[in-house]
């Protein structure tokens, strides 16, 4: 299975204004989370997705993803 | 520990100043360049002709505004186009043009003053590639950026071409950022906030990953805006801030 990582220290809690992947913009207060996908696994990652297929990726990949977010979010949200 | 001199004050050459000569300049407690919009040197673009004054006294220049009755994302400067009044001048250092492709270190200081809250307002300062321009991806401009929605918390940041990563805190009342472009690429901003005792209140980084023509002349630029694409500005509102810079352009083996 695919992998990536958070960069946990580089977690931050800022206002953020900038333009989305979609070129809409995004103005909010928010946790910022470095997601590190290693390079060995692009290969891998791009296989499992098909922007045009409203099912992918599969749940499994995309759990990954949003578990290590998360839990990065969360973590950070819990630090005093 | 001795103070050295960075560079003769005459020529410019580094080493200090020449044997016999007057004293150099200190890196330690360095002071801003104060940026004074009305002292001649700046030129001012405001495509719509929403300034009506400025001034400057005590450290500071007060902007009074002419009205703007309908909000546009084109003032905000982080819009995909850029129609907001922003001041601008060649970047020198000792009457040498910095081009993209020298490494060049910019401190910014901006600091509000916390009693003026006439409208959601924006000021940006930084460099710039081309602040000629009303495309935000022309104009290029890295550096710090305020913003204050009407008496709500000053809030500083890092401001990167149509981009920007802000903190804010009810004690914020200035910040110290830093800008590193060079070697034909748009590089970083980093800010410190800090409060009435220069104490950090919050701090952050933005990258700005955009390259630069060669042989491109660089150019300071402060500007100013609304927040939000829906706020207008009444006749008269204004807006009152100190800017300060200092630039290096680093010698490299």
């Amino acid at each position: 299975m695919s992998r990536v990582h958070i960069d946990q220290s580089q977690v931050r809690f800022e206002s953020v204004q900038c333009q989305d992947t979609d070129g809409g913009q995004v103005e909010t207060l928010a946790f910022i989370v470095p997601v590190i996908i290693p390079l060995d696994q692009i290969p891998a990652w791009e296989t499992a997705y098909n922007p045009s297929s409203s099912t992918s990726p599969l749940a499994a990949d995309s759990r990954v993803i949003a578990r290590a977010v998360l839990d990065g979010m969360k973590k950070a949200a819990e630090t005093p | 520990m001795p103070i050295v001199p960075a560079f003769n004050p005459t020529t410019g050459a580094s080493g200090g100043p020449a044997s016999g000569g007057g004293g150099g300049v200190s890196l330690y407690d360095l002071p801003f360049d104060t940026v004074d919009l009305t002292d001649g040197s700046w030129t001012l673009l405001d495509p719509d002709s929403l300034v009506d004054t400025v001034s400057f006294s005590g450290g500071y220049n007060t902007i009074v505004w002419n009205v703007l009755a309908v909000g546009s994302a084109d003032y905000i400067w982080t819009g995909a186009n850029n129609r907001a009044p922003r001041w601008y001048k060649k970047l020198t250092i000792d009457g040498s043009q910095v081009i993209s492709d020298d490494m060049l270190a910019l401190g910014l200081l901006l600091e509000a003053d916390n009693t003026f809250t006439d409208f959601n307002q924006r000021v940006v300062g930084g460099m710039a590639v081309d602040p000629t321009s009303t495309v935000s991806n022309t104009i290029k401009c890295v550096g710090s950026v305020f913003t204050r929605s009407g008496a709500g918390n000053q809030t500083y940041g890092a401001f990167t071409i149509n981009s920007q990563t802000t903190s804010s805190a009810a004690t914020a009342a200035k910040a110290v950022g830093m800008v590193q472009v060079g070697g034909q690429y748009l590089g970083s901003s980093i800010y410190h906030v800090l409060d009435g005792s220069n104490v950090r209140v919050q701090s952050g980084s933005r990258n700005a990953n955009s390259v630069v023509t060669a042989s491109t002349d660089l150019y300071l630029c402060f500007g100013v805006g609304t927040l939000g694409n829906a706020d207008t500005v009444s006749a008269g509102d204004d807006q009152r801030i100190r800017l300060g810079y200092r630039a290096i352009k680093w010698s490299i083996p």
